[in-house]
């Protein structure tokens, strides 16, 4: 066979094109392209010559769809960077980018230029908040199924005029803070609502993940009385009471049980300050805010006015301020730890604490500095599976009002239907005959 | 996935390595590579959160028919030396299955107790027995079963029908990495769809050769969604919490870690 005739037999079309056009664009991709392992995936460039020349290859991503939101997001980040005409007011916000350098070594990071724009997003969050909430401090992020939320909080200023003492606490108790969460560092920050006692003692029967819209229903078994924000707040508040611990003798306790920070002489907040070495055993951390009891307060409930022999419900005890970490089990399990450790430990090191109840919770201190920050779900460890708690008893069949259950019916029993008339108790007069 | 990224691309889960452990790791992991004389990269797996300690995890990839085979290395935060993760006898892997509760972070830690007629220990020689080392090696190679997670295209088949890495591999669109359908489970295939179009002949679509993780079961058990700056693809699983995969829309850098405690959300059905 001739060098022709075998060219021939090649260029036979086949499908518009030939074997030979289609080996030398394959050889011409490896030329162009030059991959390292061009024998190993002469396959699979044999088949994307053929797939290019079938769909022409996308063009790059440039559609609506890809810069829209990618553009949106920095046009409305690019805002955080621009520098106000006039002094800002407003309440002060977290050093975060020096508290970053202290979660990092508990293992939490949101990474470094993130966090750079969520301090400026909290600050011009700050610059906008009434000087009630005093000062905003950082949380952490509760992740959902969609989108994570970012948390902070500053201080409860004043109760809500209608609320009913018997459901809600006001500042003294689980609602000391109001918690503010957004999206994203360019979304705005929303307030989350005040918790209840229900709904702190329901998220605690549940183990319902968040989907990332505030306004979601929580459908549950116990229903759960509130939308996806007041869960949200709820599992903060569990958080909180269970995970802010700080070294001892960082807080003090006065007469009334209230939980101030140490001063020095002059009246400014001076806390002792701690060696790596001290704190890492349980007793030298402390909780600083209020424990919550079993019916969702931190606080006992308030005697009503009228009644004489007022009997507290059940579990209506309030736990000592400042109590000790690790003392509850099952709810307040910690492991503490240096860090560096190992080699890099010296008195200096910081000291972590990792909560073992709600992972994803951190205490971090060393020197005169502590932080507390949450990355999770919201969800509590627990060891075995979950089962739904079983429905309550049946209710109570409706009985018959006093009156009606004197002669006819004896005590007990159930009343029964009278007899039908079927008589016409109404019978159309006689016609007279005519 | 690659230990240099940790710092820079883990921002959206909100876990990192601490200094220490970070440039621990990366030591012990170039100290294995070399001893070992791998072929590859050692990739950093994850974390695992336990109560004194937590382990610091690594895997191998190698070349193997069908499949490339994968090993996995650990140390403790204690002592930054890579070691690899026993084999399991079915025994083991039984009992592994029986443990529940919380790593204590020391792999010689005893699960179980030792037999009453067992030989009394020779001085230096441990004598072989349940332990910590080997739940960890079971939960490891659960774990990456159910969530290692690669993005369509990234490995390809060749003629030989092997799975190996593309090095063409450019990345997915910003559509593309946004949809659940794009991320497939890095393991041998299992479904009946991709191990039948591995054995028929002829070249394998890249989206054909893994088991789809849409396919999961109960639906929702992952999630897909872009980080804030919508410039990358964040995958997520739930009843692995702590699993995170990223992938940078339009470059071809992705990776997949585990950051947690080692134990699954057995109460999804309730969570979703």
């Amino acid at each position: 066979m001739s060098f022709e005739e075998a060219k021939q037999i090649l260029q036979m079309e086949d499908n518009g094109t030939s074997l030979y056009d289609h080996l030398s664009q394959v050889l011409l991709k490896v030329i162009t392209e030059k991959p390292v392992d061009a024998v190993t995936s002469f396959e699979n460039l044999s088949i994307s010559v053929k797939g290019e020349k079938v769909t022409l290859p996308p063009a790059p991503d440039s559609s609506a769809e890809a810069s829209g939101p990618v553009l949106d997001w920095s046009t409305k980040t690019a805002a955080l960077f621009v520098k106000p005409d006039e002094a800002p007011e407003g309440v002060p916000g977290p050093d975060l980018m020096a508290d970053a350098g202290m979660y990092e070594w508990a293992g939490v990071s949101f990474g470094k230029t993130e966090t750079y724009r969520l301090y400026l997003s909290i600050k011009k969050f700050c610059e906008t908040l009434d000087v009630g909430y005093q000062a905003v401090k950082f949380w952490g992020k509760v992740t959902s199924r969609n989108g994570d939320y970012y948390v902070c909080y500053g201080k409860t200023p004043e109760n809500p005029e209608d609320m009913d003492a018997t459901a809600m606490e006001g500042t003294e108790g689980a609602n000391k803070y109001t918690y503010f969460v957004t999206k994203g560092v360019s979304e705005p920050w929303v307030s989350l609502p005040n918790v209840s006692m229900a709904q702190i003692v329901t998220a605690g029967k549940i183990r319902r993940l968040l989907t990332g819209d505030l306004a979601a229903a929580v459908p549950s078994y116990p229903p759960f009385p509130g939308n996806e924000a007041n869960l949200l707040r709820a599992m903060i508040a569990r958080i909180t009471a269970d995970c802010a611990i700080a070294p001892a003798g960082t807080f003090e306790a006065d007469d009334e049980g209230l939980i101030e920070p140490v001063k020095n002489d002059d009246g400014d907040v001076d806390p002792p300050k701690k060696e790596c070495e001290e704190l890492l055993s349980k007793d030298a951390w402390t909780h600083y805010e209020l424990r919550l009891n079993t019916l969702g307060r931190c606080t006992k409930l308030p005697e009503p006015e009228d009644a004489e022999d007022y009997e507290a419900p059940e579990g209506d005890e309030v736990p000592e301020p400042l109590g000790a970490c690790g003392e509850e089990e099952g709810t307040d399990e910690w492991s503490m730890r240096p860090c560096p450790g190992g080699a890099g430990m010296t008195a200096g090191s910081y000291a972590k604490a990792v909560s073992l109840t709600w992972p994803g919770a951190y205490a971090v201190a060393g020197g005169k500095s502590f932080v507390n920050v949450y990355v999770g779900n919201g969800l509590k460890y627990s060891v075995g599976t979950y089962t739904p708690p079983l429905p309550a008893g049946i209710g109570k069949e409706w009985s018959v009002p006093e009156e009606e259950a004197d002669a006819e019916v004896e005590p007990g029993t159930f009343p029964l239907e009278g007899k039908d008339i079927t008589a016409d108790p109404t019978p159309p007069a006689e016609e007279e005959d005519e | 996935m690659d230990i240099s990224l940790v710092s820079t691309k883990l921002g959206p889960s909100g876990f990192t390595l601490s200094p220490e452990e970070a440039s621990g790791m990366e030591v012990a992991m170039i100290q294995r590579q070399m001893e070992e004389k791998m072929g590859s990269k050692l990739q950093f797996w994850g974390k695992l959160i336990g109560e004194e300690q937590d382990y610091l995890l690594a895997y191998s990839l190698t070349p193997a028919f069908g499949f490339p085979s994968k090993k996995f290395y650990f140390c403790t935060t204690a002592n930054f030396t890579l070691k690899q993760l026993p084999e399991l006898s079915e025994e083991y892997i039984t009992k592994s299955k029986g443990v529940s509760g919380r790593f204590r972070g020391d792999p010689s830690f005893p699960l179980e107790e030792p037999p009453e007629d067992a030989p009394e220990a020779e001085e230096g020689v441990e004598v072989e027995s349940f332990r910590e080392i080997h739940r960890l090696a079971h939960t490891v190679a659960t774990i990456d079963h159910d969530v290692a997670v690669v993005p369509v295209g990234a490995f390809i088949a060749d003629a030989a029908k092997q799975i190996i890495v593309n090095k063409a591999y450019s990345g997915l669109s910003y559509g593309a990495s946004g949809a659940l359908r794009s991320y497939f489970h890095f393991r041998k295939a299992e479904s009946p769809l991709a191990v039948a179009s591995l054995e028929k002949p002829g070249l394998a679509r890249p989206g054909d050769i893994f088991d789809a993780i849409e396919d999961d079961k109960p639906a929702g058990t992952w999630s897909v969604t872009y980080d804030s700056s919508n410039t990358t693809a964040c995958v997520r699983s739930f009843y692995w919490p702590g699993y995170f995969f990223f992938q940078t829309v339009g470059a071809a850098e992705y990776g997949g870690v585990y950051f947690g405690n080692g134990l699954p959300n057995k109460d999804l059905a309730f969570g979703l």
